[in-house]
C-alpha cells in the first residue's frame, strides 16, 4: 500500500495522457470529416443526429457500468500487482475511454456546426450531456485509484470525491483542466466548421488532404504547451488529494444528502434512510436521467418522431422503475427492516421515491401529450411499465440486472433513433 | 413469570435434512441462554427461526403474547437479531442508523442519544459514528450492530456469535453490557462456541446436535462448572457426540 507515496505515484503518471486525450478525438474527427463530406448534403443532418445518439448515448453508460463493477483494481492489488502499475494502467484505460467517448461528439461537431441550426442544437445538446459525464467519470476513476492506493481497498465514489465537494481546493484543477483541454480541442474544429459553412469553396481537395497533417502538428504543439503549463497544477492537485486520503480513517468532508426531486419535499426518516443510501450508491443517476430526457426531447423533433418517442418514453419509464428495483436490492432496504421499519411503511416510501425517480419520464409524457403525441407517450409508458413488471415477476431485481437493463434501454433508444426499429 | 418466548416442536428442513427436529424452548425475562453446537448444527438457523426470518416447517412460536407464525412482523418488533453478518447499510453512518432506529421503533430520541453516549465509548465506536459503515473494519461494524441492538430496547435480543471479531477489551465490555441488560429484564439467546464466555454470562446452556437438544444445563448446573472451562468443554463435546 502506498500511503504518503507522492514520489512513488506521480513520476509514474503516463506522460502521454493529456496528449492522448486531446489527440485521439482530434485526429479521428479530422479523418472522419472528409468521409462524411462525401455524403449527399441531405443525408448529413439525419446521419449526424443518428450517429450522435448511437455513439454517444450508450458509451457513457457502458463506462458507468465498467467503473461501478466490483473493485477490479482491488482484485489486481490482492493478486500481487504493484500499486503503481495498477494505477498507471488504470489511468491509461481512463484516458483511452475518454478519448473514445469524445471522438464521436467531436466528429459530429465538425459536421454539425457547418449545417443548419437544428443539427447544431442536437450536436450541442449531445456534447453538453456527454462531456461533463465523461469528464466526471474520468476524474472519479482517477480519484478512486488514489483512494485505493492510499487505503488499500475499494472506496465509494462519494467518499473519494468528498461527497460532492471534491476534496481539497488544490484538487480543483483535476476537474477543470479536462474541460479546458476539450474546449481547446474544439476551437480549431469549430473554426474549420465555420469556414466550411461560410466558404465551402476554400476547402479544396488539396486543403482537405493537408488538414490532417496540419491538425496533427497543431494538436501536438497545443498538447505539449498545455501539458507544460498545467503539469504543476495537476501534480499539486493529485498530491493534495492523495495526502487527504492517506490517513487510516480518511473520509469525505460531508456525506451527500439525497436531492429534493428524489424525496419530493420534506422526507420522513424512512425516506431519508433509503434515499441517502440510494443516492450515495448512484450519484450520477440523476445526471444520466436528465441527459436521457434531454436527448429524448430532441428526438421529438425528428421525422418521423413516433417510434423514437415511444421507445424514449419506454426507456425512461423503464430506467426509473428499474432503479427502484435496484433500490429494493439496496442493502439499506434490508437494514431498514432489521432496524424495525415495517414492510407497509417501506412500501409507501418506495412509492414516493418511485414518483421522484419517474419525474423526468412523467414530464416528458406531459410534453408529448401537449405536442399531440399523447397516444404514443401512453404507449411508451405502458411498454416501460410492462418491461419493469416482467422483470419483477422474473425475480430479476438486483442492481446489476437493473444496470444491465438500463444499458439495453439506452441501446434500444439509440437503435430507434437510427431508424432501425 | 411470563415467558418472553415460547417455542414448541420447531421444525426446519433444508431439503430432506431436518436442521431443527422438533425443538422446544422457553425464555424468561432477564435470562441469558447460550446455544452451543458444532459448525452446521443449526444454531444460526434456530436464531433466524426465533427472529421470525424463516417460515417454519412445523411448530408453534409465541413471542410475548403474539403468535409469531401468524403475525411474524408484529412478533419480530419485540426482538432484534444480530446475525454474524448484520445487514447494515454500507453507505450510511452509525449515527444515521441510530436516527432510523429511533424513528422506526418509536424510541425516545433524547434517551437513545444518552444511552448511545454511554454505550459507544464502552465498545470504542464513539470515534466512528459519522463514518460510513463501509469505511469501518469488520470488527467495528460488528460492534456498531451490537450497539444498535442494545439501543433498540427490545425485551429479547438474539446474538449470533457475538464475540467473533471482537478484541479482548470489547469482548469484556460486551459481557458487561449483556449482564446490565439482563438485570433490567432483557432476555438473550446467544449462539457461541466459547466455553469461558458461556460460563461468564449464561443462565442456561443448551447444546444442539442433530436437530435436538443434546444437553440442557440450568444456572445451578452451570455454577458447578465455574472456573473449570475445560470440564465444561468436555461435557459439551460429549453431548455433541
Amino acid at each position: 500500500m502506498a500511503s504518503n507515496a507522492t514520489p512513488l505515484l506521480l513520476p509514474n503518471l503516463p506522460r502521454g495522457l493529456p496528449v492522448l486525450a486531446v489527440l485521439l478525438p482530434l485526429l479521428t474527427a479530422l479523418f472522419l470529416a472528409p468521409a462524411l463530406r462525401q455524403l449527399a448534403p441531405a443525408q448529413i443532418p439525419d446521419l449526424a443526429l443518428r450517429l450522435a445518439v448511437l455513439l454517444t448515448l450508450p458509451l457513457p453508460l457502458l463506462v458507468l457500468q465498467l467503473l461501478t463493477t466490483p473493485p477490479l483494481l482491488g482484485t489486481r492489488r490482492l493478486l500481487g500487482e504493484p500499486a503503481t502499475q495498477v494505477m498507471r494502467s488504470s489511468l491509461r484505460e481512463v484516458a483511452l475511454w475518454t478519448g473514445l467517448l469524445l471522438t464521436a461528439p467531436l466528429a459530429l461537431a465538425l459536421v454539425g456546426l457547418a449545417r443548419q441550426a437544428p443539427v447544431l442544437m442536437h450536436v450541442a445538446a449531445v456534447l453538453a450531456g456527454v462531456v461533463p459525464l465523461t469528464a466526471g467519470l474520468a476524474v472519479a476513476a482517477m480519484l478512486h485509484g488514489l483512494r485505493l492506493m492510499a487505503r488499500g481497498r475499494h472506496a465509494a465514489w462519494t467518499a473519494v470525491s468528498g461527497g460532492g465537494a471534491f476534496g481539497p481546493a488544490e484538487s480543483a484543477p483535476l476537474l477543470y483542466l479536462p474541460a479546458f483541454a476539450l474546449v481547446g480541442a474544439l476551437v480549431p474544429v469549430a473554426f474549420l466548421a465555420a469556414v466550411w459553412n461560410a466558404r465551402p469553396e476554400w476547402l479544396t481537395p488539396t486543403v482537405w488532404s493537408l488538414l490532417p497533417v496540419v491538425g496533427l502538428l497543431l494538436g501536438l504543439r497545443a498538447a505539449v504547451t498545455g501539458w507544460r503549463h498545467t503539469r504543476a497544477h495537476l501534480h499539486a492537485g493529485l498530491r493534495a488529494v492523495e495526502q487527504a486520503h492517506a490517513t487510516r480513517f480518511a473520509q469525505a468532508d460531508g456525506l451527500a444528502e439525497p436531492p429534493i426531486w428524489l424525496t419530493l419535499g420534506k422526507p420522513t426518516e424512512s425516506q431519508k434512510f433509503l434515499a441517502r443510501s440510494w443516492h450515495r450508491r448512484w450519484p450520477l443517476a440523476g445526471i444520466a436521467t436528465v441527459a436521457l430526457a434531454v436527448v429524448a426531447l430532441l428526438l421529438v423533433r425528428t421525422d418521423p418522431p413516433r417510434w423514437s418517442v415511444v421507445l424514449t418514453a419506454a426507456g425512461l419509464t423503464g430506467a426509473a422503475q428499474l432503479r427502484v428495483l435496484a433500490l429494493r436490492a439496496e442493502p439499506a432496504w434490508q437494514a431498514g427492516q432489521w432496524l424495525g421499519e415495517t414492510a407497509e411503511r417501506q412500501r409507501a416510501v418506495l412509492l414516493r421515491l418511485a414518483l421522484g425517480l419517474a419525474l423526468p419520464s412523467a414530464s416528458l409524457t406531459i410534453l408529448l401529450a401537449w405536442r399531440g403525441l399523447g397516444a404514443a407517450a401512453a404507449l411508451g409508458q405502458c411498454l416501460g411499465a410492462g418491461v419493469a413488471t416482467a422483470l419483477v415477476r422474473a425475480g430479476r431485481s438486483s442492481a446489476s440486472w437493473a444496470r444491465g437493463a438500463w444499458l439495453i434501454f439506452a441501446v434500444g433508444l439509440a437503435a430507434a433513433a437510427t431508424g432501425g426499429l | 413469570m411470563t415467558a418472553i418466548l415460547q417455542a414448541c416442536g420447531l421444525v426446519q428442513r433444508y431439503g430432506e435434512q431436518a436442521v431443527l427436529a422438533g425443538l422446544d424452548l422457553t425464555l424468561l425475562p432477564g435470562q441469558v441462554t447460550v446455544v452451543l453446537g458444532e459448525n452446521g448444527a443449526g444454531k444460526s438457523t434456530l436464531l433466524r427461526a426465533l427472529a421470525c426470518e424463516l417460515a417454519l416447517a412445523a411448530g408453534t412460536l409465541h413471542i410475548g403474547e403474539v403468535d409469531a407464525v401468524q403475525q411474524p412482523e408484529m412478533a419480530s418488533r419485540q426482538l432484534i437479531h444480530v446475525a454474524q453478518h448484520p445487514p447494515l447499510a454500507p453507505l450510511l453512518t452509525p449515527n444515521e442508523h441510530v436516527a432510523a432506529l429511533v424513528a422506526f421503533r418509536g424510541l425516545d430520541p433524547l434517551a437513545t442519544q444518552a444511552r448511545l453516549r454511554d454505550i459507544a465509548p464502552t465498545l470504542r465506536i464513539d470515534g466512528v459514528l459519522d463514518r460510513p459503515v463501509r469505511a469501518l473494519s469488520g470488527g467495528t461494524a460488528h460492534k456498531v450492530a451490537l450497539v444498535l441492538a442494545f439501543l433498540a430496547q427490545t425485551p429479547l435480543i438474539l446474538l449470533d456469535e457475538p464475540h467473533a471479531g471482537l478484541d479482548v477489551r470489547s469482548a469484556l465490555a460486551l459481557r458487561r453490557l449483556i449482564q446490565q441488560s439482563r438485570d433490567s429484564g432483557t432476555a438473550f439467546v446467544l449462539a457461541s462456541h466459547l466455553a469461558e464466555a458461556t460460563l461468564a454470562v449464561a443462565d442456561r446452556a443448551l447444546v444442539l446436535a442433530k436437530g435436538q437438544w443434546a444437553l440442557d444445563l440450568d444456572a445451578a448446573q452451570l455454577l458447578d462448572f465455574q472456573g473449570d472451562a475445560r470440564r465444561f468443554e468436555a461435557a459439551v463435546l460429549q453431548a455433541m457426540g
